[in-house]
């Protein structure tokens, strides 16, 4: 019998992706099975759907004009609702002991291919570019210090598409380590046209609505969005990080190892620091990108540890693939099926490819849920594993 | 006292000085030189950036100097830019003819090209991560080998990382391309340490660490010639070169709003815990 673990208290969350710019909203759509999908907001040479978020984020307080950037805007708008939480734990703790770490694929490439452009064509007369303040990872960084007081260690996690899943980790291992008493983690990454173009260029973007473990899946849609959440020693919250595990592949810079094997890997890890069987496990939230190979591979590992036993999901039909953001994105949409006792349709699934021996859910289900595993696989071989469940 | 993590090799690469001690010294080469990185396959070696080369140049030498097995060492990089030459080269094909992209540039352009071409020369599974936090990217590196290595049981412990009780950190970054250089000029750098929790055969002790409020002005870290002072590696290589030269120092990394405080001694004089 799997005994139930204490975890690490998640003291309060935040999510802005292509399902809604806050989390009521998103809850509300992904739950009534709307995918947040539509037309790219650039000009492309071929259809792109994009997980774009819906409504325009706000802009920067004057002070921070110069750092203006959508992944700026996205993080601080994504940064509000948890504030006042976050404010509790700075007094309680100090600002030096509360930390930051974030997961990013893009940081501000979003305004940078926009200015380079401009530089190119104007020269000088362009508008004016930062490095520090627009294209660096630690532009964000500095701004939710100056907003939070949270005064700890800050960086940022990139290892493309499991950054913010490891974020997690990095966090929590800083908890534990005694460093910080808690510890803001989680993920933003801004639609850039550079991502969309590139895995163009790889073969694996679909010209339609990507269709995660479907037959006939032709590849991945991209996303935009961020998750952030307040990790707290001690926490009276009724969620929980129960388990993280990491691994890589050794096998290829963008293909996954055939069998899964990082993949199994990161999860059996994942399951053995939360104290539990894979029996425990009542949803998995998949990698599930939409492509034939990554597809297979993930569901290769996945049968190995579950069978054909625990409904997996992919909400990448949802949102789109948000890259570094995903596994921060993906965490909120766990979270949500942990506290609401239901769990999504895979959109896009329909009709399963029938070679995979896994247990897609096709339809949302209501039922209850106590232990979530999510999983975020990226680029160089490197496979993260999170396990979420409800505290004490 | 936390324990501290002990230095067992250094291994540092610019285009001008050869080696650590051809760097501490200020013995520069008559010609800049291309990092060998010879754990990369010769293939994956021709298509690497310098960065990427770099990397797995610094990483090679401290894990030979050190004794430590690639194929099982977990790794934490570090850069404040990553693949920036590579990311100018696409931003460049975006504005031009249709647009397109090139496969290999772009599957080449994470932030992590250079740890997952590591990690596949080796066929090393272990835990690894990137990391860029600006000038707080030396920090960074370090703490979080320090919690990989420190790290109670838990949900985010790695009992296979702190079993092994040693991790390479390797903070490089290259020269920044002339769009980005407005603000920072460097040249091209790379830091790499073996850190072990043991202190047989170390060359020093780093106990940190201790975060301070920055202080009013000046030099923030011991940071070696002044080319490199706004490196992001300047502060791993203050302390690479004082654990090779064997000389004690207290050393002030810039992090978060303050800096992180490390000293750096002679393993015998460490005091027990």
């Amino acid at each position: 019998m799997s005994r139930r673990a204490r975890g690490l208290p998640i003291a309060d969350y935040s999510l802005c992706c292509a399902l809604g710019a806050d989390l009521e909203s998103a809850r509300k759509r992904l739950f009534e099975g709307q995918s947040g999908l539509r037309d790219a907001p650039f000009a492309l040479p071929y259809p792109a759907p994009c997980g774009v978020i819906p409504d325009p984020l706000p802009p920067l307080p004057a002070r921070f004009a110069d750092y203006d950037t959508r992944q700026a805007r996205l993080a601080l708008h994504t940064l509000a609702p948890l504030l006042p939480r976050l404010e509790r734990s700075v007094r309680r703790f100090g600002g030096e002991r509360v930390a930051i770490v974030l997961g990013s694929s893009n940081a501000g490439l979003d305004t940078t291919e926009r200015r380079y452009a401009e530089r190119v064509r104007a020269g000088r007369a362009a508008p004016p570019f930062s490095l520090r303040k627009q294209h660096d990872f630690a532009a964000v960084l500095s701004l939710i210090r100056e907003l939070t007081g949270a005064a700890g260690p800050a960086y940022f996690v990139s290892t493309a598409c499991s950054s913010s899943g490891k974020a997690f980790a990095a966090g929590g291992r800083l908890i534990a380590a005694g460093i910080a008493d808690a510890a803001v983690v989680g993920g933003v990454d801004a639609l850039c046209e550079m991502t969309v173009r590139g895995f163009r260029s790889l073969g694996v973007l679909a010209e339609q609505a990507c269709r995660p473990f479907g037959a006939g899946r032709t590849g991945i849609n991209i996303g935009e969005g961020a998750a952030l959440f307040l990790l707290e020693r001690d926490a009276d919250a009724g969620l929980a990080l129960l388990g993280t595990g990491e691994s890589a592949d050794a096998h290829h810079m963008t293909a996954p190892h055939p069998e899964g094997a990082g993949a199994e890997q990161a999860m059996r890890k994942a399951l053995e620091h939360a104290g539990l069987a894979p029996e425990a496990i009542g949803l998995v939230n998949a990698h599930g990108t939409g492509t034939g190979q990554g597809d297979s591979s993930e569901a290769s590992a996945l049968s190995r540890l579950f069978g054909a036993r625990v409904p997996v999901v992919s909400t990448k039909g949802y949102t789109g693939h948000v890259l570094g953001a995903a596994g921060a994105v993906e965490a909120a949409l766990c979270l949500l099926s942990l506290q609401h006792g239901r769990a999504p349709a895979s959109l896009g699934a329909d009709p399963i490819d029938a070679a995979l021996p896994i247990a897609v859910l096709q339809r949302a289900r209501s039922f209850e849920l106590q232990h979530v595993l999510s999983n975020s696989f990226a680029f160089g071989g490197s496979n993260v594993s999170l396990v979420f469940g409800r505290a004490g | 006292m936390s324990a501290p993590l002990y230095v067992h090799a250094i291994a540092v690469w610019c285009p001008e000085y050869p080696d650590a001690a051809a760097l501490s010294e200020g013995r520069r080469s008559a010609s800049a030189v291309e990092p060998a990185a010879e754990l990369l396959p010769r293939r994956m070696r021709g298509r690497a950036s310098l960065l990427t080369a770099m990397l797995a140049e610094v990483v090679g030498r401290a894990a030979a100097a050190g004794g430590a097995d690639l194929a099982r060492v977990p790794l934490i990089v570090g850069s404040a830019f990553g693949e920036m030459d590579t990311t100018v080269q696409l931003l460049q094909m975006m504005i031009s003819d249709d647009g397109a992209l090139s496969p290999a540039r772009f599957q080449a352009s994470v932030h992590n090209t250079g740890a997952g071409q590591i990690s596949i020369a080796t066929s090393n599974t272990a835990v690894s991560s990137c990391l860029a936090a600006g000038s707080a990217t030396s920090a960074a590196a370090l703490l979080e080998a320090y919690a990989l290595l420190a790290g109670a049981a838990g949900p985010c412990d790695d009992p296979a990382a702190r079993s092994g009780g040693e991790v390479l950190v390797a903070v490089a970054d290259e020269a920044l391309p002339e769009f980005f250089a407005d603000e920072e000029r460097y040249g091209s750098l790379a830091v790499a340490l073996l850190l072990r929790s043991r202190a047989e055969g170390a060359l020093a002790a780093l106990s940190l660490p201790a975060f301070l409020p920055a202080p009013p002005g000046g030099a923030l870290h011991g940071g070696r010639l002044a080319e490199f002072a706004s490196h992001p590696a300047a502060p791993l290589l203050g302390l690479a070169c004082a654990a090779l030269e064997r000389s004690p120092a207290t050393f002030a990394l810039p992090m978060a709003a303050g800096r992180m405080q490390v000293e750096l001694t002679l393993p015998e004089r460490v005091a027990r815990p």
